[in-house]
């Protein structure tokens, strides 16, 4: 297998007629695990959902390609068959669902052509030791998909579908909130597990905590909805020791968010009220 | 049919004056024959087709009598004098004080050569505990009119599940009234999950202090369907907690409605009442509604209530896209997963399977 690389152009999007991405240039290759940091608002999580297809950003410009096809006029599932992946940073809950049956059918649909499918014994296996591996309560594999989990359960089970589906390329989002010191090792561990050739990682972060755990090659700063930095891992310590003010000042930037209002909307439940004068009360 | 009162029961969001109620085919049945096989028997288990018993093995502690009670229902209204006035088919069962069969009770009342006119009667005399599901069944296109009373005992806990598979097209009158007396407990659950055009009442009260009732109503209408539901819960006695629970999911261009009500009567303090009702439309031609009442003289107790009404969320189905699966393959599994938790609360793995598939039918 060749070595996959995803590359972002100049990529433009917004949401909701809000411009958030101005303009971002990236390319992740196999082999290579890529951290992109910055403060809360500057474009992280829509850059991710971008990539992934999300149906409420809006592309202005730009291309996205994928072991060189074009992603952004594939739809959301073709991009997972093409090999990218993205661990959400808010999961749907989908009651009535397990976590197995998820899973298996995901499975199933990634299945190239001629491709067999495994046998139902193999995956029981496979998922049961890697929600082992993963420090998972084992009876994760029966519950209802995110229904009722933690944060730090519908994390870990992020991570859980990255190892089950085997990407190509994986961006986790903000997979380090929510998380405790010993679930944060457990992550990076898994992560540090598919390092290969043929897999390469983007993390997005606001913290660097996560990244203790797993060491990027390259890191990003992102303001303002574009990339105004990139270096080695000496970039993340200057920011650790010192923060992103200098890197404002390098740029000439005052204001590094482009998004004011928090990013994602929660699910809104409506509420109605009968009228006491139906029964004659 | 004359001597009948001529008003139907008061329905709310649907039009019912032209349904025919009154055509039932009630002529004689020659031999009442059933292939068996086609139905899951256990140890513990009742087939009634057409009115005549062709199977019966029940678990000690439960009695069970072929009987029709003519002055069962108060007539308020034409639907219920039928069901008085013309039963062709009815049972009693009765379960024995603190007897708790060790397998459920399965009631199958089929109707094959005519139009069912059917009253079950159950009673769970004090500490009785049974689990019990009573599968309504039409083999032909012949109209309905079912009416169940029920009578939970002190101390005692009833675990229903009652499954409408009624027949494509057919007009269905189905009626419940329960009782759940001292710290008796009724957890019911209702699937109505059928082609035909329904009016589905099931009213419960509770008399017992520390009673708990939980009520819950599944259904789908697809096609030109028709399905009118009420759920009504209540509290007869202080410190008595009631739960309604309706699922609902509309598709093409049938009609839903769901009209829940909780009901607190004067004096019954420390009581709870809460309803929860939420339909899912997947149609732009179809019609879900919600009516939900809560009605409280009382002043010292918990009440809630919650309706949505909603489409499939994209954001699910894009989660499960995002892994590899079709639109299609998602949106299905989001849709058959609103129902699951339902029927997966049924002990009876069969009974489970055979379910699940009607639903996946349904839902095509």
């Amino acid at each position: 297998m060749a070595r996959p690389v995803l590359k972002i152009n100049d990529l433009k999007a917004s949401v909701e007629d809000k411009v958030i991405l101005t303009g971002v240039d990236l390319e992740v290759k196999g082999g290579e695990i890529h951290a992109i940091m910055g403060p809360n608002g500057t474009g992280k999580s829509t850059l991710s959902q971008v990539v992934m297809g999300h149906p409420k950003y809006e592309v202005l410009g730009g291309e996205v390609t994928m072991n060189g096809e074009e992603v952004l006029e594939m739809e959301v599932d073709e991009r997972a068959h093409a090999g990218l992946f993205l661990a959400m940073q808010y999961p749907s809950e989908i009651p009535g669902v397990t976590n197995s049956d998820f899973l298996r059918m995901s499975k199933k649909a990634r299945l190239k052509e001629g491709e067999k499918d495994q046998s139902l014994m193999k995956f029981i296996r496979e998922l049961d030791a890697t929600i082992e591996t993963l420090n998972m309560n084992p009876d994760m594999a029966h519950r209802y998909l995110n229904e009722g989990f933690s944060g730090g359960e519908k994390k870990r089970n992020e991570i859980l579908q990255m190892l089950m589906l085997k990407p190509e390329i994986a961006i986790l989002d903000e997979i380090d909130s929510g998380l405790d010191v010993d679930a944060l090792r457990i992550v990076g561990e898994a992560v540090n597990s598919m390092r290969s050739e043929d897999f390469g990682c983007l993390i997005i972060t606001h913290y660097q905590r996560v990244l203790d755990y797993i060491k990027p090659d390259f890191v990003h700063v992102m303001m303002q909805g574009r990339i105004v930095k990139s270096g080695d891992i000496s970039l993340m310590e200057k920011i650790d020791a010192e923060g992103y003010d200098w890197i404002k000042e390098e740029v000439g930037i005052e204001d590094e968010r482009v998004v004011v209002e928090a990013e994602s909307g929660r699910p809104v439940r409506l509420d109605s009220c009968g009228t006491k004068e139906k029964l004659g009360l | 049919m004359k001597g009948l009162p001529e008003n139907l029961p008061g329905v709310e969001k649907t039009n019912i004056t032209q349904w025919p109620f009154d055509e039932l085919v009630l002529t004689d049945v020659v031999e009442a024959s059933f292939d068996l096989s086609s139905l899951h028997l256990t140890d513990n288990s009742i087939v009634i087709v057409d009115g005549t018993v062709v199977h019966q093995e029940v678990l000690e502690g439960i009695t069970v009598e072929f009987t029709i009670d003519e002055t069962l229902s108060a007539e308020h209204h034409r639907l219920l004098a039928i069901n008085n006035r013309m039963t062709n088919s009815g049972i009693k069962v009765t379960v024995a004080e603190n007897a708790a069969p060790a397998s459920p009770l399965s009631v199958f009342i089929i109707s094959k050569e005519r139009s069912l006119v059917h009253q079950t009667m159950l009673e769970l005399k004090t500490g009785a505990n049974l689990n019990y599901t009573e599968t309504y069944l039409a083999q032909a296109a012949l109209n309905a009119n079912i009416v169940n009373r029920i009578i939970v005992g002190d101390h005692a806990h009833l675990k229903a599940n009652i499954i409408s598979d009624m027949y494509a097209g057919t007009t269905v009158f189905h009626n419940k009234f329960s009782e759940v007396f001292g710290t008796g407990v009724l957890d019911m659950t209702n699937f109505i999950i059928n082609d035909a055009n329904m009016l589905f009442e099931d009213y419960t009260h509770l008399e017992g202090k520390g009673s708990e009732t939980t009520l819950k109503t599944v259904s789908i209408a697809d096609g030109k369907q028709q399905q009118n539901i009420t759920t009504q819960l209540e509290n007869y006695s202080p410190r008595s907690t009631a739960n309604i629970i309706n699922y609902g999911i509309v598709k093409d261009d049938a009609h839903l409605a769901f009209k829940g009500v909780g009901k607190i009567h004067k004096g019954m303090n420390a009581s709870d009442n809460q309803q929860e009702t939420r339909l899912l439309n997947l149609s732009k031609t179809a019609e879900a509604i919600a009516n939900p009442f809560l009605l409280i003289d009382e002043g010292d107790i918990t009440a809630g209530h919650a309706a949505t009404i909603g489409q499939l969320d994209e954001e699910q189905i894009y989660y499960l896209m995002s892994r590899g699966m079709s639109r299609e393959a998602a949106s299905k599994m989001i849709v058959s997963g609103f129902l699951t938790p339902f029927v997966d609360e049924i002990d009876d793995e069969v009974m489970r399977e055979v379910l699940m598939k009607k639903i996946e039918a349904k839902l095509g």
